[in-house]
């Protein structure tokens, strides 16, 4: 009786074994099993201030200022799609009065962060979307005062760096 | 005698007995109070030495840890992308500029379906609520047109017929018009002979249009107002920023 016991159990294992495989342990790395430097480095990353949203703000306004100043090439980034084009387009077929004028920030969240150590103490690489409304203004020849008015979606990175 | 009365005399007779019992009783009090700092004293030492001198060795920028308080000493802000957008019912999908990319490539190289070029208010430098309202006309165009600064309209041009108000004139070899309405039609010429067509409002039909080129729009910059979508009727997507980042190459 005990042997039909016992074969009826092992029957029953294999059967189960072979519709699926033995877990394996993935070991979560604790900070125990860290190396100094890395545990040093998230320590201090836990040290870092939250990253503050009036730095979405405040880039909006900058880059619109810029925008009409000739200097928005400072704040574009070199992976910026037709980076080159919109500055030519800027110099060339922009009315020189134009301005962007910041009419209201309807949203800002942040869509990615990274940290790592740098040279010179902690990157921290933010990157935000802004969804900007914005009014272009100037003076036309034949129409007179313009405005034009749109919503924008800017992307924005923040390098930011801490010592 | 009962118990208690044998013991009260034992008690009264027997004085010595009584201080040595006090005696007893105080030393055993003493040495109570000796045994219980005794066993208190490493406790008393682990508060003292976590609660008040560790907290002091450990403080913020100890030699213990070596941590303290990160400041900011700099800010690199960059625009990695700006783009316009549609009314959320129309922005259905976001622009895809790699899509684009091989769009024009694949048109280019005269393999695939035709580049489509989304063609907005020619009126207005920009995408605005003003011309939210106005869905864009869509026409697939041969990408060397660019070359030209011109708009060349294959066949199978395809013009979103809810679109309230778009014109285009001054063409060089005739004109083109769109007309306004419930009803659109495109009027264009081709090496001379004038071809037109109606387009029904209830869907987007294929003008018959062979081929017409349209070398100037009336307040158009082609560089400024064309965007490059993949053609998806009756959704807009994200539309570029003339102004901000066009991409029509």
């Amino acid at each position: 009786m005990n042997k039909i016991l016992w074969l009826s159990l092992l029957l029953i294992v294999s059967a189960a074994s072979s519709a699926g495989q033995f877990r394996q342990i993935l070991p979560i790395v604790t900070p125990e099993q860290m190396g100094d430097e890395e545990r040093f480095n998230l320590l201090r990353y836990s040290l870092l201030p939250i990253f503050d949203r009036n730095n979405i703000t405040e880039a909006v306004h900058q880059i619109a200022v810029a925008w009409g100043t000739g200097e928005l090439g400072d704040w574009l980034s070199n992976n910026f799609l037709n980076r080159q084009r919109l500055l030519s387009t800027l110099t060339l077929d922009v009315p020189r009065d134009a301005r962007i004028r910041i009419l209201g920030i309807r949203g800002q969240r942040v869509t990615s962060q990274q940290v790592k150590p740098s040279d010179k103490g902690i990157l921290r690489t933010t990157v935000a979307i802004a969804l900007v409304q914005t009014q272009i203004e100037f003076t036309d020849p034949s129409q007179g005062f313009q405005r034009l008015t749109a919503d924008v979606e800017l992307a924005l990175q923040f390098e930011e760096r801490f010592e | 005698m009962d118990k208690f009365s044998r013991f009260s005399s034992q008690c009264r007779g027997n004085g010595s007995a009584r201080k040595d019992f006090s005696a007893a009783l105080i030393d055993n009090t003493a040495a109570s109070n000796t045994g219980t700092i005794k066993r208190l004293a490493p406790a008393v030492l682990i508060l003292l030495v976590f609660g008040i001198i560790g907290p002091l060795w450990a403080a913020p920028g100890s030699a213990v840890t070596g941590l303290q308080p990160l400041k900011r000493t700099s800010i690199k802000v960059q625009l990695l992308q700006a783009r316009s957008l549609l009314s959320s019912a129309e922005s259905t999908n976001p622009f895809d500029y790699k899509e684009v990319k091989e769009d024009i490539e694949a048109a280019q190289a005269g393999t695939s379906s035709p580049v489509t070029l989304i063609v907005y208010d020619p009126n207005s430098f920009m995408v605005g609520p003003s011309i939210i309202s106005l869905p864009p006309a869509v026409f697939n165009i041969d990408p060397t047109g660019y070359a030209a600064n011109s708009l060349i309209l294959n066949e199978n041009t395809y013009i979103d017929a809810t679109a309230t108000a778009l014109k285009a004139q001054s063409v060089a070899t005739g004109s083109a018009q769109f007309m306004a309405g419930p009803a659109w039609s495109i009027t264009g010429s081709s090496n001379g002979t004038t071809v037109s067509d109606a387009i029904s409002p209830s869907s987007m039909c294929a003008a018959t249009v062979a081929e017409t080129t349209i070398r100037s729009w009336s307040a158009l910059p082609p560089s400024q107002l064309v965007r490059l979508s993949r053609y998806q009727p009756y959704q807009g997507s994200i539309v570029v920023h003339p102004w901000w980042g066009v991409s029509n190459e």
